[in-house]
């Protein structure tokens, strides 16, 4: 059966974090200390030092899961343990800092801590939460597949409206201009397409619609007039002209039709690429948070600690 | 115009290759139709695209004809100006202005590319990466950041600048310590917590006190100010063994803990020695202390003064246990209940009503009592005057040796001024009779009025010292012999100004309370009772430092760390001989 990191050897790692945090917050509320809890009592250098240990060893995943040789526990263990003692820190270090706080690395260095396992937290909300979404999504195509889709659709779509008219093709041309799919980093978050860019494909497909109704509504009229006009007709010669002119507005029928109907496919397959363009950067957004300020915060906690000795 | 128009038609890494058109037309028109001039053969050009004609100098005006635009350097117009340098982007094709050979007005060198497969133009990133967001550039600069201004920063000042001094003078001047480096935060960034409002005059100089990196605070940073602050102990001994020579202050006195000031008050900084005393100091007399609740604070020991046999050293004080009836020899008789009596006591204007304040006052602090004087508390009552016809004549007090002689000098006067009427007895004519102030006086007349007065003097010498006034407080010894008459003397009297030399005792916030809730003085009648409550009487209302049924109250509230006389914390030298 498949257990997830959160459930790794019957939540193993969230007992142990438990423990820990229940021990912590026990010599917390036990001890007394002369001047009131800090960092500096007996308590608050080990709560520190337990702290610390568990910084590194929640920085020490990223090099172990691109340890893919290691022997060293699975990387779904060392994860539980990631998330869940990543949580117990915060009460962790919360008591180290005997809830004092100030304009100093001190704070700094707890601040960046409690936004890494903040950025961390929606991580794990993230991962249970956006996979299963997009697998129901992308039922089962890639999204480069569905991008090599909508690109031969484009084209197929081009060459259509190319044969209809120039109209039709400037107007073609300007929707798919307008296609936006992806964009920087907020529309990728975003999701939905520009308001403009929906606005601008229904407009084309309204003009198209148009356009057919116009052509089908003089069709009968026009077949009329041919038939009129081929009653007069003097010569095969004129017969067979006039079969190919009439053959021109039912031909242009089926061609909006078809141009329609692509276009019609594009859109949609646009919007769920978008929806896993938008899948995608929601699941991975919070790394670029969670990684740089855990560096950060590994350059913070070395000059908390040094400062707390060089000044001791 | 004459425009050259330039195709590129392979690009690889051996070079490029073209293919070079001269037109000659003032309007260029662009598109995917065969009669224009610039032919762009991509589906996703228009028939007619766009015009290009010559706006200004060096600028050509860009017109769209079809709603899908153009793209210019990179933003999506109808229209628009471009310059040499300039790009266009018109479907997968780019066309860029180039400087123009001589000769030319315009130069357009055009790229078609081929589609990527299946990559639409018109798509933009489609991951957080492709969108430019990356995690590397961000961690090394946000580690850098942090790094540098919290560490390199503070280590290169340290590195730097010598530890400064700490300078009374600092307040004439304003400070200026550490910069620039403080500019950039410098090591006040390593501040763990406000300091204490005394310290924070030089709070900036973090090295004033931290001298030494990676050492702790030593006392030679606290002496440098606080040299003349008394030890803990009079026993150099008692400081070695107990290890408070080499305590550091910082040990009790925490810094960077807030703003109110270093003086701990947890008792627990006492008791951590003295609950068990003989731990640290084997065969120590201290007594066990752990708390001031029932039997954790051993029984006070007051001060009780007896007499010696030494003239020089007429009193000696002990320390007696407070629970038990304890007496003192002070040299004075008091009663005082007497003169607590509710419905007063006898005094030269009648009855009088007497409370403690009448003759115990605060002193200024509202610590302790002022001393008791006579001249200020006794005499307005016990008033020392001797002769019935001058009632506000009074001898000196204090002064037995001199009665006689004032006494004798007094009456030599009244004989001789005569028309002394009080005494009934057996004074003689001369003295008796009042005579003009001028009168002259025979031989045989004064030395009668002298004999009496000599006699009167030792009469009323005698009544006032040894029946009516000095007798009524003091034991009176007297001594004849000699030809001078006799002589008294008075032992001297000790009234203890220091009951608890161990202990600090306010009156000032005991004031809601009565005086007789701790001293028992209306049911004294000598004034050998020693009237100091004992360790009850206080823990009727104080209790633990934990207390929650009593006052609350921890060790400083009554002691003191810093009491000894001998040494100081700055000479520590002394504290090691």
């Amino acid at each position: 059966m498949h257990t997830s990191f959160l459930t790794h050897m019957n939540f193993r790692w969230l007992r142990i974090a438990l423990l820990v945090t229940a021990g912590a917050v026990a010599v917390y509320a036990w001890h007394d200390p002369i001047g009131g809890p800090n960092g500096g009592t007996w308590v608050g250098y080990g709560l520190g030092g337990l702290g610390a240990a568990i910084i590194l060893l929640l920085l020490w995943y990223g090099v172990r899961k691109r340890r893919f040789a290691s022997n060293a526990g699975t990387v779904r263990g060392w994860l539980s343990a990631h998330v869940y003692l990543g949580l117990a820190l915060i009460v962790i270090a919360t008591l180290h800092t005997g809830f004092q706080f100030g304009w100093n690395i001190h704070t700094v260095a707890y601040a960046l801590m409690i936004a890494v396992v903040l950025s961390g937290l929606y991580g794990v909300y993230a991962y249970r939460r956006y996979p299963v979404q997009m697998t129901a999504n992308r039922t089962g195509v890639s999204p480069q597949a569905m991008l090599e889709e909508i690109g031969s659709l484009e084209q197929q779509a081009v060459e259509l409206a190319d044969r209809i008219d120039d109209s039709t093709h400037q107007i073609v041309l300007r929707s798919l201009r307008n296609s936006a799919i992806g964009g920087g980093v907020l529309a990728q978050l975003r999701g939905g397409r520009p308001k403009k860019s929906e606005k601008a494909e229904a407009r084309t497909e309204a003009m198209l619609e148009e356009k057919n109704r116009t052509l089908v509504a003089s069709l009968d009229e026009i077949k009329q007039r041919e038939a009129d006009r081929i009653m007069r007709a003097e010569s095969t010669m004129r017969f067979v002209a006039g079969q190919l002119s009439e053959a021109q507005p039912g031909q242009q029928v089926a061609r909006i039709r078809e141009l329609m109907d692509l276009l019609g496919r594009r859109r949609k397959l646009v919007q769920r690429l978008n929806q896993d363009i938008q899948h995608r950067a929601l699941l991975q957004i919070w790394l670029y948070f969670h990684v740089p300020l855990s560096i950060a915060l590994l350059a913070a906690l070395s000059a908390h600690i040094v400062a707390v000795f060089a000044y001791w | 115009m004459r425009c050259l128009i330039r195709r590129v038609t392979r690009k690889s890494k051996a070079g490029t290759g073209h293919t070079a058109r001269e037109i000659e037309s003032e309007v260029l028109s662009i598109g995917r139709a065969t009669d224009q001039d610039v032919f762009l053969s991509d589906l996703h050009v228009a028939l007619h695209h766009a015009v290009l004609r010559p706006a200004s100098d060096d600028g050509f005006a860009l017109q769209a004809r079809t709603p899908s635009g153009i793209q210019i350097n990179g933003r999506t117009v109808q229209a628009g100006v471009v310059k040499v340098g300039d790009t266009i982007s018109i479907g997968m094709s780019t066309l860029r202005l180039v400087r123009a050979p001589a000769g030319f007005a315009l130069a357009i060198e055009i790229e078609e590319a081929r589609a990527e497969r299946g990559q639409p133009p018109g798509a933009g990133p489609t991951s957080l990466r492709a969108a430019g967001l990356g995690k590397r550039r961000w961690a090394w600069f946000l580690f850098l950041l942090v790094g540098g201004l919290g560490l390199g920063v503070p280590l290169a000042q340290i590195h730097q600048s010598p530890p400064p001094d700490i300078d009374m003078k600092r307040f004439q001047v304003p400070a200026t310590g550490g910069m620039p480096w403080r500019l950039a935060g410098g090591d006040h960034l390593w501040d763990s917590g406000p300091m204490s409002r005394p310290h924070r005059f030089f709070g900036q100089e973090c090295r004033a006190c931290h001298r030494k990196p990676f050492q702790r605070v030593t006392n030679d940073a606290c002496v440098g100010c606080h040299a003349d602050q008394p030890h803990h102990a009079e026993d150099a001994d008692l400081l070695h063994v107990s290890g408070l020579a080499e305590q550091r202050c910082a040990s009790c006195h925490l810094e960077h803990n807030g703003t109110d000031g270093l003086v701990t008050t947890e008792s627990a900084l006492c008791t951590d020695c003295h609950q068990k005393p003989g731990k640290n100091i084997p065969g120590s007399n201290i007594r066990s202390v752990s708390g001031f609740g029932g039997s954790s604070h051993p029984e006070f020991r007051v001060r009780v003064v007896a007499s010696t046999p030494d003239a020089d050293e007429p009193f000696d004080w002990s320390r007696v246990r407070g629970d038990q009836t304890l007496r003192e020899d002070n040299g004075l008789r008091f009663p005082h209940d007497i003169h607590l009596a509710a419905d007063g006591i006898e005094s030269p204007a009648g009855k009088r009503v007497l409370d403690c304040a009448s003759c115990h006052r605060p002193d200024a602090g509202g610590n302790a009592m002022q001393p008791i004087r006579f001249e200020s508390d006794c005499q307005s009552c016990h008033r020392l005057n001797f002769e019935p016809t001058e009632p506000d004549r009074e001898l000196p007090h204090a002064a037995p040796e001199r009665i006689l002689p004032i006494l004798e000098d007094y009456y030599a006067r009244v004989a001789l001024a005569g028309g002394y009427r009080a005494d009934t007895g057996d004074a003689p004519e001369v003295v008796r009779r009042s005579r003009p102030a001028a009168t002259e006086l025979d031989r045989e007349q004064r030395r009668a009025a002298l004999r009496w007065a000599d006699a009167k003097a030792v009469e009323v010498a005698e009544e006032v010292v040894e029946y009516r006034t000095c007798t009524t407080c003091h034991e009176v010894e007297r001594t004849d012999g000699g030809g001078d008459g006799p002589r008294w003397s008075i032992p001297p009297v000790a009234l203890t100004a220091e009951w608890y030399p161990k202990a600090r005792f306010s009156h000032d916030p005991h004031t809601g309370m009565a005086c007789t809730d701790c001293h028992a003085a209306d049911k004294s009648g000598e004034s050998a009772d020693v009237l100091m409550p004992d360790a009850e009487t206080c823990q009727q209302c104080h209790g633990d430092a934990h207390s929650e049924a009593r006052v609350a109250s921890r060790c400083i509230d009554c002691h003191g760390f810093h009491t000894g006389r001998k040494f100081t914390m700055g000479r520590r030298d002394a504290a090691q001989d």
